[in-house]
């Protein structure tokens, strides 16, 4: 038993008289004092029921044997995931959904590493308007980078394919990692690096055995988001793709017939899980990274670090 | 912050002056596409089609790579008529576009599509909707080739309702609260000016659809739910919420499927159809492997698979070559007096009216 109620009694000191333990109080008391714990974890589970509930609904509903979603449970079946096995083109547009999200978030993770560099550690003129610049991205629609986009390169000629789609998703998605990575070097205290380079390192020797290991746990978390993003873009994957297309743009192109749902919803189930997965792996990876680092920061505060 | 604002302006601006730079409108030629000189010769080259994600599945296409085997077909998919004419208008180029008849005011307001030549089509004149006017432009030039469409009635639980016959029956008080009409402005609104005695449901004025739109606020009551999606309206039968209801054949089809005892009926005002083709764009570079893709559409053999896949089958020399189980479905004598759904000109009044029906 290791419940709240099941904790070592206090050791009382001097008085004589132990304070009554958890159990002997009123039942009354004893709620009142677990109320905080309770509501918390009320809310814990509201928001886990309402943040989760959908995808697990999709879930559960990608084995029921009725094309239509919705109760009466017709039997298990897997025929949803066969047919989205069996089909090229969904298995084409997650390869490719695959490649472009892999290029980008190394793509980002050097860019946005090395712009964040220069924008903490450089003193030039026009660095708070460049830091804007940067930052204006994350909030100019994607439909307008994606328009915009397109007109550039059909403009000057190149003809739209994945690197296209993988070029202006990197446009958005490594100011992302600039403002993580940015906040993991601005809470990195600079006299470490000086002390670095006192006892006789070069500046490559700083970055590398420095820097980089202190700001591992900040470049992680980016990676995920630079992933997610740019595996979950539709809008500028629509705009600037050719004819090989990603894998929210098939299934925003073939949700015309309803039949098609069961399908969708079954390969959508195993991103999800995919997903869930990976960004589990990461959370393992940026804490272990943590713990190595000796760093006082927990992995939440590592990955709201940019918000901060 | 400021400077984030700036930043975000600045950005903003740019993008803004990109796009007036140069996605105004095709660009491209609108002349009728010239006939091949040799149609029975194989395709060769590269053709670029840009259609709905349903319409470009491998059952359909493989046996055309098959027949023109120097021909690299490449497919893009979009997942609106809006979506592709901003696409196209923004420089992306494209041999054969999907068109639907409901939709495609984006792509002929911007000079994206041009006029076909039936004669180099050898089952055009077969085809359903073939001698529609909504299929013309102003000129009479023919905008696209229909491929596919979808007759849109009256589904009813059969163990629930008897003898249903007209859009009027939707209103019938017996049926008060287990009734649903489709969310969609167009249909809509279609089928209550049906009920309503009003012969030409696209192209109403602005005070018939306040009429309309008046009948259906008036008797809200009767209506259960208005889905927004095949899949809703299906749960809503499956759930038995539902009993009668205005919707396409396939939807009938999927809900019966499902244990569901229902029938698709077309009433005797008529039966609403939308319409989906292939049309040429400005900007196609191989007309004449375009053409062989719209031949190859067309033909019994092309309209029998389509038919396997749940769609009417256009061409009606095709219906033999469906199995037995499809060949209900895929008759398009379902199709016979159809009223094609078009873009209405009072649209934004269409979809003003059903904001205010749907919100009570």
């Amino acid at each position: 038993m290791t419940g709240i109620g099941a904790e070592a009694r206090p050791i009382s000191i001097g008085s004589g008289t132990a304070p009554p333990s958890e159990h002997r109080l009123p039942f009354r008391r004893r709620l009142r004092r677990r109320m905080p714990a309770i509501a918390s974890w009320a809310l814990v589970g509201f928001a886990l029921v309402l943040l989760f509930g959908p995808v697990l609904m999709l879930a559960l509903f990608s084995f029921n044997d009725s094309s239509i979603i919705s109760l009466p449970w017709e039997g298990f079946t897997t025929r949803w995931y066969e047919e989205a096995w069996n089909n090229q083109q969904a298995r084409d547009a997650i390869v490719n959904s695959l490649f472009v999200a892999a290029l980008v978030t190394a793509g980002s993770l050097v860019l946005g590493t090395l712009a964040a560099w220069g924008l903490t550690r450089l003193r030039f003129r026009g660095r708070a308007a460049l830091a804007g610049l940067h930052g204006s991205v994350l909030v100019v629609p994607w439909l307008i980078i994606g328009v915009a986009g397109l007109i550039f390169f059909s403009e000057i000629g190149v003809a739209l394919s994945l690197t296209t789609v993988g070029l202006m998703q990197l446009v958005v998605t490594f100011p992302l990692v600039v403002a993580i990575v940015s906040a993991g070097l601005v809470r990195f205290p600079r006299s470490i690096e000086e002390a670095a380079v006192d006892l006789g390192a070069s500046q490559g020797q700083m970055i590398r055995y420095v820097v980089l290991p202190q700001i591992a746990p900040s470049l992680a978390a980016a990676g995920i988001f630079a992933f997610a993003w740019s595996f979950n873009n539709f809008e500028i994957s629509f705009f600037t793709g050719g004819f090989e297309q990603t894998f929210p743009v098939w299934v925003f192109s073939i949700l015309r017939q309803s039949e098609n749902l069961p399908m969708v919803n079954a390969v959508s189930t195993v991103i999800a899980l995919a997903q869930i997965l990976a960004v589990i792996g990461a959370w393992q990876l940026i804490k272990r990274l943590s713990r190595r680092r000796g760093s006082q920061d927990d992995a939440i505060q590592e990955l709201m670090g940019a918000v901060r | 912050m400021k400077t984030l604002r700036f930043g975000a302006l600045a950005l903003a601006l740019l993008a803004l002056a990109i796009a007036g730079c140069g996605g105004s409108d095709g660009g491209g030629d609108t002349s009728v596409a010239e006939a091949p000189t040799d149609p029975d010769a194989p395709a060769t080259g590269t053709l670029k089609v840009f259609a709905y994600g349903d319409t470009l599945v491998d059952e359909m296409l493989d046996p055309f790579r098959e027949q023109n085997p120097d021909l690299d077909l490449k497919t893009a998919t979009f997942n609106s008529n809006k979506a592709a004419a901003a696409k196209l208008a923004g420089g992306f180029q494209a041999d054969v576009v999907e068109v639907c008849a409901d939709e495609m005011s984006p792509l002929v307001a911007r000079s994206l599509l041009r006029p076909l030549d039936p004669d180099a089509i050898k089952h055009f004149d077969k085809l359903a909707f073939s001698d529609a006017e909504q299929l013309r432009d102003a000129e009479g030039g023919i905008l696209f080739m229909p491929a596919s469409a979808g007759p849109h009635g009256l589904i009813v639980n059969t163990d629930e309702v008897q003898g249903a016959d007209s859009y009027a029956d939707l209103f019938d008080p017996a049926y008060a609260d287990r009734a649903a009409i489709e969310s969609t402005p167009l249909t809509g609104i279609g089928v209550t000016a049906l009920s309503l005695g009003m012969d030409d449901p696209m192209n109403l004025s602005a005070d018939e659809v306040e009429q309309v739109k008046e009948e259906l606020i008036s008797k809200r009551d009767q209506f259960r739910d208005f889905p927004e999606s095949d899949a809703s309206m299906a749960n809503l039968f499956k759930s038995g919420e539902v009993v009668i209801a205005d919707g396409g054949r396939g939807t009938a089809t999927t809900i019966a499927k499902n244990g569901v005892p229902v029938e698709w009926i077309a009433p005797k005002e008529g039966v609403l159809s939308w319409v989906c083709g292939l049309a040429i764009t400005s900007n196609a570079a191989n007309i004449d492997a375009a053409y062989k893709f719209l031949n190859y559409y067309a033909s019994p053999e092309a309209q029998a698979i389509s038919a396997q896949q749940g769609f009417i089958a256009m061409n009606p020399d095709a219906l033999e070559l469906v199995p037995a189980a499809d060949r209900e479905n895929a008759d398009s004598s379902a199709l016979e007096n159809a009223i094609p759904e078009t873009q209405p000109e009072e649209e934004a009044a269409y979809d003003r009216a059903w904001q205010e029906v749907v919100a009570g």
